[in-house]
C-alpha cells in the first residue's frame, strides 16, 4: 500500500527500526563466524536440533567403543604373546621329551631333567597368570584370584619337592552367565555386538599344565594317576581325566620300559596341547585381533561419515558467511549514510 | 450602501486577520508537539460566514470563521494498531523467554546438558562394564551419575526459577494494568464533563488513545466507544475492566475464593502460583472472587504471553504438572527423565531382570541379587534416589521410589528437583548379579551382568504416561523430544515476533500518515497563513485608505 503522507516520526522510527534489524543480523552473523556454527541453539534451526543430537550421540557412543577396543587390543596382545611363549615352553618340553626317552639315558639323567621340565611347568603357570591393567587374562571373571595354583591335595608321592606339587585351576564356585555357561569376559564393539575377549584358563592350559607336570613326574621318576594314554593321544582320547594327586614311584631300573612308555605318551600328550589347544587358541586370539581391527576401521569410517553429515547440518560455511558479514556491513553502512542525508532535508532550510 | 459596504471590508478583513492568526497558532502547536507521544495533528475547519442579504441581490458572504478544532484521526487504524501492539507484544515476551529456556539445551557442546551428562554416565557404565573391579572405573560411574543429577536438578530449577519470575513480572503487570484503568476511568469523566456542542477536549482525547495503546501492550481487548467521547474496555468473557468514570481493578492472589480444598497445587519451585482475579467485595471483609487468568491468558499482550509461558491452572489440577504452559511442558519432560531414572533403572540396577528375565517386574530390594564389591546386596533405593529421607508411601515397608502417589492418590512429588546418587563409595556399586542368592553371596569380581542390564534398558522403549506427556520412547527419545519441543516454540516466537513487528510498524505508518505531524506541510501550510495574514493586512489599509476618501469628499 502506498503511502502519500510520511509523518516525522515515521520516518526516523523507520530508520531507527531498519537500523536495529540490520544490527541484529550483523551480529547474528558474526557470531557464526566466530563460532563457526549456524545451529548453536535448537531454535536456531528446530527440525536440524533433533538430527544434531543424534549425530553427537552417535560420534560418543563410536569413540566410546574406540577406546574400548583400543584398550581390548592391548589386552588381546598380551595374550597372543602369551600363547607364543607358551607354544616355545611346549616346544622345548618335548624337546626334553625326545632326548630322554633315549634308551642310552639312565634314570638318573632322566631325574636331571626333569628339573628343567618343572620350571618350565612353573613358567607355564606364570603365563596362565598373566594379568593385564590388573585382571587375570585367563582367569574368566574372577579378578581377584590367580586362576592356576597349587592344589591343597599335591602328589602323594613323592611327599617333598617339585614333583609333590599339583598345579590346578582355582574355578571360581557360581562363576556362571544367565544361561548356566561357564563365563568370560565379553566387551560392546558396537550398539549390537559383542566379543569375547578371554579364554578360561582350565580350557587354555589345564592340559600342557598337565602334560608337563606328567612328563616331569616320569623323567622323575614318579607315575602320575590317572592314566587315560593307551597309545598316542587322538581326538577320540578322553582327557577329561586330569591328574588327581595320584601315582608311585617307578621301580627302577625294573620299571624303566614303563617309564619310557610314559615318556613318550607324556610327550605326546604336550604335542597334542601345544597343536590341539595351544595354537587353535592362538589361531582364535588372532582372528578375534583382526576382527577388532576390521571393527575399528568401521566405526572410523562411521565416526567420520556422522562427523560430517553433522557437520553439514551445523557448521557455517565459512566463505559464505564471511561474504554475507561483509555485505551486512556495507548495507549498514550505507543506510547509516543515506538516513543521515535524508534526516537533514527539511523544508525550513528554504525558508 | 458605501458605508456598510467598507465597515464590512474592514470587518472581514478583520475576521480574516484573526483566522490566518489561529491557524499560525494552530501550526506552530503542531510543530511543537511533533514528538509528542500520542498526539494526533489539529486542524481547523473554517466554514464562510453568511452575510446580509441586499434586496434584488445575492448574498455578499461575511468573511470565514474557524467552526471546530479537530484532531485528525482514523479510528479504524487506531484500533488496527492497537491490535497489532498486543501481538508484538505477545510474541515479543515469549521469544525472549524461550531464548532464556534453550540456552538450558545448547547444542555447541560448551555447556553442559542433560543429554551430554547422560550420555557421559552410559559411557562410564560401558567402561565400568569391561573391567568392574576397577576402582578408578566405578568412580568414574558414581562422578557421572553426579554430574548427571546435578545437571537434572539444576535445569529443572531453572525453568521452575523463570516461572516464579514470570509470576512476579505479572505482579508488577496488574499493578501498571491497574494504574492504567484508573487513569483511563478518569479521563472519561473529565472528557464527559468538558466536552460541549461539538467541540471536543483534544489533549484528554489524545491521552485517552495514548492510555488505550499502553493498555493493548499488556492485553487486547473490546473497545466501545461513546456518543459522550467516553471509551469502554472489556474482555473477550464480557467482563468490562472500564465503563465510563468506572474502572474495575484486578488482583493478583495466591488464595483466591475460588480455589478448590486443600487449594491450587504449588508451582515448579515448590511455591504457589498466583491467580488475576476480581475481587467484587474489595471493600468488604469477605472476598468474593472472580477468576480472570484464563481470560487474559486468551487475550494476548505481554500477560497473554506470559501466562502461555507460566502456565494456567485449573480448580481439577493435582501437581504443579497439570497447569497448560509450555515451560510446564518442558518441565514435564524434565521430570519424566528424573522419574525414569528412579523408577525403571532403580528397577533393573536392583537386579530384578536377573531373577525375573521381565525388565519391568519391580524389585524386591529386600532381596536385590545384585552384589557390590563389597559382597553386599544393593541398597533399597538402587543407584538413584530422590531425597535423603524419602516418605515412605505404601504398606509393604520398602523404601521403594517408584511410590510416586500418596496416600490420597495424587501424585504430588517433584522429583527433578531433589534427584542424586544413592551410592558415594565406589566399592557399594552393584556390578554384578549374584546367580543363586539362597545358597550364599557368590560373585565375581568380574562379573559385570549387572552394569549390561543397566546398558541395555537405555535403549528400551518405555510408555511414558505423565501430565500432558504420552509417548512410548527410550529414555534418549524423551530428551531429544525435549529440545526439538523447545526449539521449535523459539523459532515460531523468533518467526512470530519479526511478522509482528512488521504489521506494527506498517500499521504505525498506516495511523501516523493520517495523524502524524509532518513538518514539511506543516512549513507549507505556514506560508499559505502567512501569506493570507498579509493580504487581510493589506484589505485592512484598502479599506482604511477608502475611507479617508470617503471623509475627504464631505470636505
Amino acid at each position: 500500500m502506498s503511502i502519500f503522507r510520511v509523518a516525522d516520526n515515521t520516518r526516523f522510527n523507520n530508520f531507527l527500526s531498519d537500523l536495529s534489524r540490520q544490527r541484529a543480523n550483523l551480529e547474528t552473523t558474526r557470531q557464526q563466524v566466530s563460532s563457526g556454527l549456524r545451529v548453536s541453539e535448537p531454535g536456531d534451526d528446530p527440525s536440524s536440533a533433533g538430527a544434531i543430537i543424534q549425530f553427537q550421540r552417535t560420534v560418543q557412543r563410536i569413540q566410546g567403543y574406540q577406546e574400548r577396543i583400543a584398550t581390548t587390543q592391548g589386552f588381546m596382545e598380551s595374550q597372543q604373546s602369551a600363547l607364543e611363549s607358551s607354544s616355545n615352553i611346549l616346544q622345548r618340553a618335548r624337546e626334553i621329551a625326545t632326548q630322554a626317552a633315549n634308551e642310552t639315558i639312565d634314570g638318573d639323567l632322566r631325574r636331571g631333567l626333569s628339573e628343567e621340565v618343572f620350571q618350565l611347568r612353573d613358567s607355564l603357570v606364570s603365563i596362565a597368570n598373566t594379568k593385564y591393567r590388573g585382571v587375570y587374562v585367563y582367569g574368566g571373571q574372577d579378578d581377584d584370584d590367580p586362576p592356576f595354583d597349587e592344589s591343597t591335595t599335591p602328589y602323594t608321592e613323592p611327599a617333598t619337592g617339585s614333583a609333590h606339587t599339583r598345579i590346578v585351576y582355582d574355578d571360581f564356585v557360581g562363576n556362571i552367565d544367565d544361561a548356566g555357561n561357564d563365563d568370560t569376559r565379553d566387551i560392546r564393539i558396537s550398539d549390537t555386538e559383542t566379543m569375547r575377549i578371554n579364554t578360561r584358563g582350565d580350557e587354555v592350559f589345564s592340559h600342557a599344565i598337565a602334560g608337563l607336570e606328567r612328563l616331569a613326574r616320569a623323567l622323575a621318576g614318579y607315575r602320575t594317576e590317572p592314566n587315560p594314554f593307551d597309545g598316542a593321544p587322538s581326538p577320540t582320547t578322553d582327557f577329561s581325566d586330569l591328574p588327581d594327586g595320584g601315582g608311585t614311584a617307578y621301580n627302577l631300573p625294573t620299571d624303566f620300559d614303563e617309564q619310557t612308555a610314559d615318556i613318550l605318551s607324556a610327550m605326546d600328550y604336550v604335542q597334542y596341547a601345544k597343536d590341539e589347544i595351544i595354537s587353535v587358541e592362538a589361531t582364535s586370539v588372532g582372528s578375534r585381533i583382526n576382527r577388532l581391527d576390521e571393527t575399528n576401521s568401521i566405526l572410523d569410517s562411521v565416526k567420520f561419515s556422522t562427523l560430517d553429515a553433522k557437520a553439514n547440518v551445523q557448521e557455517v560455511d565459512m566463505f559464505e558467511s564471511i561474504a554475507t558479514f561483509s555485505n551486512l556491513q556495507t548495507n549498514l553502512e550505507a543506510l547509516m549514510s543515506t538516513g543521515a542525508q535524508i534526516s537533514q532535508l527539511s523544508l525550513l532550510n528554504f525558508l | 450602501m458605501a458605508g456598510t459596504g467598507i465597515q464590512s471590508v474592514l470587518d472581514i478583513s478583520r475576521g480574516s486577520l484573526a483566522n490566518s492568526s489561529q491557524q499560525i497558532r494552530l501550526i506552530s502547536n503542531n510543530v511543537a508537539n511533533v514528538d509528542t507521544e500520542g498526539y494526533s495533528r489539529r486542524r481547523a475547519e473554517l466554514v464562510a460566514t453568511e452575510g446580509t442579504t441586499l434586496e434584488g441581490s445575492s448574498s455578499f458572504g461575511y468573511g470565514a470563521t474557524i467552526e471546530v478544532v479537530n484532531r485528525v484521526t482514523d479510528r479504524f487504524l487506531n484500533d488496527e494498531l492497537m491490535n497489532r501492539v498486543s501481538d508484538r507484544a505477545y510474541s515479543e515476551v515469549r521469544d525472549d523467554l524461550l531464548g532464556r529456556i534453550q540456552s538450558f539445551f545448547s547444542l555447541s557442546g560448551e555447556t553442559a546438558t542433560i543429554g551430554e551428562e547422560m550420555e557421559g554416565f552410559f559411557g562410564a557404565l560401558a567402561d565400568l562394564e569391561e573391567s568392574p573391579s576397577d576402582t578408578a572405573l566405578r568412580s568414574n560411574v558414581l562422578i557421572a551419575g553426579e554430574n548427571l543429577t546435578d545437571t537434572i536438578r539444576s535445569t529443572f530449577q531453572g525453568v521452575a526459577d523463570l516461572q516464579r519470575e514470570i509470576d512476579d513480572r505479572l505482579e508488577f503487570m496488574v499493578n501498571d494494568v491497574n494504574n492504567k484503568l484508573s487513569e483511563l476511568a478518569n479521563v472519561n469523566l473529565r472528557i464527559s464533563a468538558l466536552e460541549v456542542d461539538q467541540q471536543q477536549s483534544l489533549t484528554l482525547r489524545d491521552r485517552q488513545d495514548l492510555l488505550l495503546k499502553d493498555l493493548s501492550e499488556y492485553f487486547s481487548f473490546n473497545l466501545t466507544r461513546n456518543d459522550d467521547g467516553t471509551v469502554g474496555v472489556s474482555l473477550d468473557n464480557g467482563f468490562a475492566l472500564v465503563q465510563g468514570a468506572t474502572a474495575r481493578f484486578l488482583d493478583f492472589k495466591e488464595d483466591p475464593t475460588f480455589a478448590p480444598a486443600g487449594g491450587f497445587p504449588n508451582g515448579l519451585d515448590g511455591l504457589p502460583l498466583r491467580h488475576i482475579v476480581h475481587d467484587f467485595n474489595a471493600d468488604l471483609t469477605t472476598p468474593s472472587d472472580l477468576d480472570l487468568t484464563q481470560a487474559f491468558s486468551r487475550a494476548g499482550g505481554q500477560l497473554g504471553g506470559l501466562l502461555s509461558l507460566r502456565g494456567v491452572q485449573s480448580t481439577s489440577d493435582v501437581s504443579a504438572f497439570d497447569s497448560q504452559g509450555d515451560l510446564v511442558e518442558v518441565a514435564t519432560r524434565i521430570e519424566v527423565i528424573a522419574r525414569d531414572l528412579l523408577h525403571r533403572f532403580n528397577n533393573v540396577y536392583l537386579g530384578n531382570q536377573a531373577t525375573s528375565g521381565n525388565p519391568n517386574a519391580e524389585a524386591d530390594p529386600g532381596n536385590s541379587p545384585a552384589v557390590d564389591a563389597l559382597g553386599n546386596p544393593a541398597p533399597a533405593f538402587g543407584l538413584f534416589q530422590s531425597k535423603p529421607t524419602l516418605a515412605i508411601k505404601d504398606a509393604d515397608a520398602f523404601g521403594e521410589v517408584d511410590d510416586f502417589y500418596d496416600a490420597g492418590g495424587n501424585d504430588t512429588e517433584v522429583y527433578a528437583r531433589n534427584i542424586m546418587m544413592a551410592i558415594t563409595d565406589p566399592a557399594k556399586l552393584a556390578a554384578g548379579i549374584d546367580q543363586d542368592p539362597g545358597a550364599g553371596t557368590s560373585v565375581a569380581s568380574g562379573d559385570s551382568r549387572n552394569i549390561a542390564h543397566l546398558i541395555e534398558a537405555r535403549d528400551l522403549s518405555n510408555s511414558y504416561s505423565f501430565g500432558s506427556f504420552n509417548a512410548t520412547l527410550g529414555i534418549d527419545d524423551v530428551y531429544d523430544d525435549m529440545v526439538i519441543k523447545v526449539g521449535s516454540l523459539k523459532s515460531r516466537a523468533a518467526s512470530d515476533l519479526s511478522l509482528n513487528r512488521d504489521r506494527e510498524q506498517q500499521a504505525e505508518e498506516l495511523q501516523q500518515s493520517i495523524s502524524g505531524v509532518s513538518l514539511d506541510e506543516e512549513f507549507a501550510k505556514l506560508i499559505t497563513a502567512q501569506r493570507s495574514f498579509e493580504a487581510a493586512a493589506r484589505m485592512v489599509r484598502v479599506g482604511d485608505e477608502l475611507f479617508q476618501q470617503v471623509l475627504g469628499l464631505l470636505g
